[in-house]
């Protein structure tokens, strides 16, 4: 096997990837702890200096991301986008350059203690997502395809990695909202008494846990993974002497948290809707036609409208507003993975990414023939 | 009493009023145009109907605007009427994406279904009208090559059961389980292959024919299921879409109530950017604002243009033809044709189109084929792929096959091919004994239209050294290439190099070109170029108004070229105001922040 295959990096940047996921655990899981009770001093140095290794991996999972990108772009001799092979390690390239400019952005370097703890979870968190993501593509086809007539444009590469921005930049916003619900929920339940929540919200976030179990893996981990292991850190931080206070400044400041994931997301999203439409427009002389893609990719980009003109027109602070971002994240998905079973994208002119799954027969063992009787 | 007190204190419109408010207004445009088709039908007069229902639509809107001008204003203006517009916007893109919606191009006569299920009802005695048909080619097969209604929903509706783990309670022959124990059982005669296919092609093929084999079977089994599904669920379906026309879902963007919505967004739009007095708008805080709402307007405005006098077709034409005309994609009520006259904007004068070349140019292929003798001397397959590894080709193009361990941990190709010279047109001048090319050039000034077959020179290398070097042709009936090695452990190969150009005829061509003149009368009536020019896709010409763009191909006939027409006079309004948005957008979140340093930090 080539060493700098497109493959190979791909291998490199999972391992980074989950390996970088599970040290922020342990970094974060530092941070809970309650250093001043224990030792009368605040953190320790090399705790911080670990928390900064940690968006060191994310910064070298980018730079190993991107090589592979490169290597793709030599094997196919395209912009690598054209398969789900090629644009979901786009999208989780682009998800780790906006780790990095979230990083930024949200001031995480400049936090201290349980807070910092909260960011590097919040970091392991997207890496553990596109460490699977990585493990999940590594078992696609990864037939290398021609790019068709109609790919074959300028706004091929900016419209899709414009797109793959926006979305991962808004799968971030969904975690983080998530988190917010999921640590309330489990503070609602584990301390009723100091900090009590209401029981419609708590069914409402249950519900939620199990409501994107049917999208498979990545549904499985965001719901119940997520869910699960927040409400681990929460009953280890019961043990701590201030128990869940931490979550306190979390929660004043989440809504600021996730609407800068927005700002950071948004100009993206509405960049590659309007690409899409100006691109049509050369390729098919139709800038919108209904495409069941592009409808969908519309119903994510009014969600996030609504969003916006509520909180920023309306005044829709805090869980109300995030409550949007959850099921925005779920419309991305939608539009980005399951379109492929909706009923009109059988005859979809985006139907480009899809292959011709023909099974080797010559090499599979014999059917069996189910209606026969089996001889005892 | 001051003068203030005496002005009615503005209505607000929270979610409640906001949302009764919508549903009349989407009621009252259902009930006019409603009004408009009926009264159209029974005057048999297409200008009268839509006259009476613009009539009555506006006269409640300007009595209201007349009489509660401040009420109207709020409305439009009420931020949570505007969200619940949105709203409203998405959940009908919603409908019109888990219902199969009609072709919009070519859209059903009126009744066609309401017709088809009423016949069905009085007994089935009469032949079916065209529209009868055509509504039951969308319900059950399927018009021009697009999914039909019962195969769409009846697709959506079982893959939704089973990712809930629901397809057990469907009823269906076959046990879930056991078929998926039988794909794993199947899929274990891989087992014997894969290995060897790694070493050989390296991992790529290998989790290629894994892959590909799991979703194929997986495929036939949904596929098998789907099917028994349309035959069960065939009678409530059918209700289903009888229902789903009488409350135009099967037609939802070009349903007047979706129209009435964008509509709202338009008048939202308008009267929210320009409250507050225009100098409000020259702050360079708000530039990004006032493009990104500017923008929506001209969208909005400028795809209602755009719908009411747009006109899309195709012009199917041979090289060496002109035309004067070209069909729309939308068939009369009665199933005809419609033709439309190339007429120009500037002066009225008609066109024609001349077509002067066309080509498909379809892909170059390189098939490595590993064969093996079997006893009785014969050629055979070494790995029963169903299709043999096959790369595409490019100048400087370097393949590898036949991975060894190298000695020292890691693994290296044995065989390796390069291809050192490719000429997308080429002149073969000679011949070896065997009959490869031996002497190839580059036709002088062909241009993309000659049809002439594309060569390389192909080296491969044994271990590093040259094993092999050839011109190959990419020609029909050309000798493939033999290479034959032996490997560390003393293994016999032999392969096959064949170089061709992509004969499939499904398979879409790697580029299609036509070449046009536009050709007008002259003042004593002779056509003359007045305008020439080359299409492909991604890349159109216009001309006074119309544009033309490559759209199709016949792989049975090289000589025809399917080109799409467009007419449509609010494009440059859509486009300017998509550029708009875009910009705007980014000025609004990412350039004012960074001059602003607002956004920065928790």
């Amino acid at each position: 096997m080539e060493t700098f295959s497109f493959r190979s990096l791909l291998e490199l940047t999972r391992v980074i990837s989950l390996g970088g996921a599970f040290f922020g655990f342990g970094v974060s899981l530092l941070w809970f702890f309650p250093w001043k009770s224990w030792s009368g001093k605040a953190e320790p140095r090399w705790l911080l200096t670990a928390s900064r290794l940690l968006i060191v991996l994310a910064g070298l999972a980018f730079v190993a991301n991107i090589c592979a990108q490169t290597a793709r772009y030599f094997e196919v001799m395209h912009w690598p986008a054209q398969t789900m092979y090629e644009v979901i390690p786009l999208g989780t390239t682009m998800g780790f350059l906006s780790t990095l400019v979230l990083y930024a952005v949200l001031g995480l370097s400049k936090v201290r203690g349980a807070a910092r703890g909260f960011s590097d979870l919040f970091v392991a968190l997207i890496l553990l997502g596109c460490g699977f993501t990585l493990h999940y593509v590594l078992g696609l086809d990864p037939t290398g395809r021609a790019l068709p007539p109609a790919l074959q444009s300028y706004w091929f590469s900016t419209h899709i990695t414009a797109y793959m921005f926006g979305y991962f930049t808004f799968f971030i916003a969904t975690l983080a909202a998530w988190l917010h619900f999921c640590f309330k929920f489990w503070r609602g339940i584990l301390q009723a008494k100091k900090y009590p929540v209401p029981a419609r919200q708590l069914w409402g976030i249950g519900l939620f846990t199990l409501l994107p179990i049917p999208f498979g893996m990545h549904g499985i981990l965001l719901g119940p993974g997520v869910f699960l292991l927040s409400g681990l850190i929460c009953s280890v931080s019961l043990t701590f002497p201030n128990k869940l206070a931490w979550f306190d400044s979390w929660e004043k400041g989440s809504d600021r948290f996730t609407w800068l994931i927005f700002v950071v997301g948004f100009p993206f999203l509405t960049a590659g809707l309007i690409q899409g439409g100006l691109w049509a427009q050369e390729a098919w002389a139709l800038y919108w036609g209904w495409d069941s893609k592009e409808v969908s990719a519309l119903i994510s980009w009014l969600f996030y409208l609504v969003y916006l003109h509520l909180r920023y027109v309306a005044g829709w602070r805090g869980e109300k507003g995030m409550a949007i971002l959850l099921f925005g994240g779920l419309s991305v998905y939608i539009t980005f993975q399951l379109f492929g079973y909706m009923p009109a994208s059988q005859s979809s002119l985006h139907r480009y990414t899809d292959m011709e799954s023909v099974p080797a027969e010559r090499m599979l063992l014999p059917a069996k023939d189910f209606d026969e009787p089996e001889i005892p | 009493m001051s003068q203030f007190s005496k002005v009615d204190p503005l209505p607000r419109w929270g979610f409640r009023g906001g949302f009764l408010g919508l549903l009349v207004l989407i009621a009252w445009v259902e009930l006019t145009t409603g009004f408009a088709y009926q009264s159209a039908q029974s005057s048999g007069s297409d200008k009268w109907g839509p006259a009476v229902a613009f009539f009555f639509c506006l006269l409640p809107f300007f009595g209201l605007l007349t009489y509660k001008t401040r009420w109207v204003f709020s409305f439009f203006r009420a931020v949570k009427v505007g969200v619940l517009n949105l709203v409203f916007i998405a959940l009908g893109a919603m409908l019109g994406v888990l219902i199969h919606q009609e072709n919009p191009d070519n859209p059903l006569p009126e009744n066609a279904i309401s017709s088809l299920a009423e016949w069905q009802k009085e007994g089935q005695q009469s032949t079916w009208d065209l529209g009868q048909q055509r509504a039951w080619m969308f319900y059950a097969s399927g018009e021009g090559g697009q999914a039909n209604f019962r195969n769409a929903q009846t697709f959506f509706f079982y893959h939704l059961i089973d990712s809930l783990g629901g397809t057990g309670l469907l009823g269906l022959k076959g046990d879930p389980v056991q078929e998926k124990k039988e794909i794993q059982r199947r899929l274990s005669g891989l087992d014997a292959y894969l290995p060897e296919i790694e070493s050989r092609f390296g991992p790529e093929l290998s989790v290629a024919v894994s892959s590909q084999s799991e979703t194929g079977l997986e495929t036939q089994i949904h596929n098998r299921r789907i099917s028994q599904l349309e035959s069960k669920w065939n009678d409530s379906m059918w209700n289903f879409f009888v229902l789903c026309d009488k409350l135009d879902l099967v037609r939802v963007y070009r349903s007047d109530w979706y129209s009435c919505l964008w509509a709202t967004v338009f008048l939202g739009v308008l009267i929210n950017t320009f409250r507050g007095g225009w100098r409000r708008l020259l702050k360079p805080k708000k530039w990004g604002f006032v493009m990104t709402h500017l923008g929506i307007l001209c969208v909005v405005s400028g795809g209602f243009w755009g719908r009411i006098a747009e006109e899309r077709g195709i012009l199917n034409i041979r090289v060496g033809e002109s035309s004067g005309q070209f069909q729309l994609y939308a068939l009369t009520e009665e199933g005809r044709g419609q033709f439309r006259s190339f007429a120009g904007d500037s002066d009225g004068l008609p066109f024609s189109v001349k077509l002067d070349g066309f080509r498909a140019d379809q892909h170059d292929l390189l098939d490595v084929i590993y064969v093996k003798k079997d006893d009785l001397g014969n050629f055979d397959f070494e790995f029963p792929l169903d299709r043999q590894p096959q790369e595409r080709v490019w100048e400087n193009l370097s393949l590898k096959y036949d991975w060894q361990t190298d000695g020292v941990g890691g693994t290296a190709p044995l065989l390796e091919l390069h291809v050192s010279q490719y000429i997308p047109q080429a002149d073969i001048l000679a011949r070896d004994d065997l009959g490869f090319p031996s002497e190839v050039v580059a036709i002088s000034q062909a241009d993309f239209y000659h049809p002439a077959a594309p060569a390389i020179y192909l080296e491969a290398k044994v271990g590093g050294k040259i094993e092999a070097s050839q011109w190959l042709s990419g020609a029909q009936n050309e000798l493939p290439m033999r290479v034959s090695y032996q490997t560390p452990d003393g293994q016999q190969r032999m392969v096959f190099l064949r170089f061709r150009e992509e004969r499939n005829k499904q398979a879409l061509p790697v580029e299609w070109r036509s070449k046009i003149t536009l050709l007008k009368a002259d003042s004593q009536g002779h056509l003359a170029p007045v305008h020439a020019g080359e299409i492909r896709v991604n890349d159109y010409l216009h001309y006074e108004g119309y544009r033309f763009f490559q759209t199709s191909h016949d792989p049975n006939d090289p000589l025809y070229s399917g080109i799409g027409v467009v007419y449509d006079p609010g494009l440059e309004l859509v486009l300017t105001g998509l550029w708009m948005v875009m910009l705007g957008v980014a000025t609004v979140f990412l350039v004012t922040p960074l001059f602003t340093r607002q956004h920065r930090g928790m």
